[in-house]
């Protein structure tokens, strides 16, 4: 396939520093003049004191896939206002440092991007071809990350209360989703919604829809415990 | 919750530790073992079930559910669960433990009520630790 196209139609141009089949190792210079340094700096502090984030790594090694920090996370600079996304092809994790200021924000995104990582780690998922697989991990993430949380979304404007969660969680997945391939919005709705339920409900590896940092916590007290509670089922 | 252990029992292996004169029992569960004091016990210690009760009753995971869901939490059977718990611990009794059981029990078919989209996978991408800047085995 012609690389411009496939960069088209798998979200690549939203990632220019990141061609596929190609890896750039960040020069001393980009560092010293970009927000690299800071991107590491954040994102060291996500994985090791962000509940989510010690969740998902510990699911992720017990599943077979250990997540090094210098081999499956890359700060790059991104286009537009991306905050991140994963490289399925080079099973990697992108934070966009252009564009995340703040350590909850990173927090945030890794928890975002490492609950796709760990879907592509612990299922079959076809990334590039079937958008039932894409939209089903995006529903995952934008519930179970924070990301539709409701001090989230009154900061974007959008006040609502009951249910409000799942309009969220339909809706930046129905973005992320237009954001990175080239179907109709109509199409795009008609996927979300047939994988909706079945999505919505599979809280792995949180055991339930960690709302806040406590439930979080309980989530990852859990995990640590399963040996002793399937054990004793 | 991830990373259940498969049921089923693949060798039971006893060896005395002479020094101290007690006796180890090893389960193997797939490449999981577990040691003789992590069974015959509640799934969570009590403790655990006492604190998913207040954090069940505070306001804030009130307001969580209801944004979520809709609908106000439900938050008596963490109680119950905390007494069957303690029950257990201090008499034995086989009620509150089969009751405890089947409590559990019922949560871990709410966590699994629906059909995957995908095919869960036996073994991890191949190409999961494939160093950069070299040729990958195509995923299948």
């Amino acid at each position: 396939m012609d690389q411009t196209k496939q960069e088209e139609e798998y979200g690549y141009d939203l990632f220019p520093e990141r061609k596929p089949g190609e890896h750039k190792k960040t020069s001393i210079a980009e560092s010293l003049f970009t927000f690299n340094h800071k991107c590491q700096v954040m994102l060291q502090f996500a994985v090791e004191t962000s509940p989510y984030a010690k969740l998902l790594l510990s699911a992720m090694k017990s599943s077979g896939c250990k997540v090094f920090k210098d081999r499956h996370f890359s700060c790059e600079d991104c286009d537009g206002t991306v905050s991140g996304g994963f490289d399925a092809a080079s099973s990697q994790i992108v934070l966009c440092q252009n564009n995340i200021h703040q350590q909850s924000h990173m927090n945030r995104v890794v928890t975002h991007e490492l609950i796709h990582a760990f879907d592509h780690c612990r299922a079959h998922v076809d990334w590039f071809n079937n958008f039932r697989h894409l939209a089903c991990s995006e529903i995952r993430a934008a519930n179970l990350s924070g990301d539709c949380s409701f001090t989230n979304e009154v900061a974007r404007f959008n006040f609502g209360f009951k249910r409000h969660h799942q309009e969220c969680v339909r809706g930046r997945a129905l973005r992320s989703i237009l954001a990175v391939r080239k179907i109709s919005r109509a199409e795009a709705e008609k996927i979300v919604d047939e994988v909706f339920d079945s999505c919505f409900n599979d809280h792995a590896p949180f055991g339930r829809i960690p709302h806040s940092k406590r439930d979080a916590k309980f989530a990852y007290r859990d995990y640590m415990n399963r040996d002793r509670y399937y054990a004793n089922l | 919750m991830e990373g259940e252990p498969v049921q089923t029992v693949a060798s039971v292996s006893c060896s005395w530790g002479a020094a101290l004169s007690v006796v180890f029992c090893c389960f193997k569960f797939e490449s999981v073992w577990l040691f003789s004091f992590d069974v015959n016990k509640p799934p969570r210690a009590c403790e655990d079930y006492w604190s998913e009760f207040r954090h069940c009753k505070s306001f804030k995971n009130w307001f969580h559910h209801y944004y979520t869901y809709g609908t106000v939490p439900s938050c008596q059977q963490w109680k119950e669960d905390y007494h069957n718990c303690r029950e257990w611990e201090k008499h034995r009794g086989t009620e509150a433990k089969e009751a405890l059981r089947r409590s559990e029990k019922i949560r871990v078919a709410e966590q699994r009520n629906f059909i995957p989209v995908w095919q869960l996978r036996q073994e991890p991408p191949r190409d999961w630790h494939v160093p950069l800047n070299q040729e990958k085995p195509q995923d299948s």
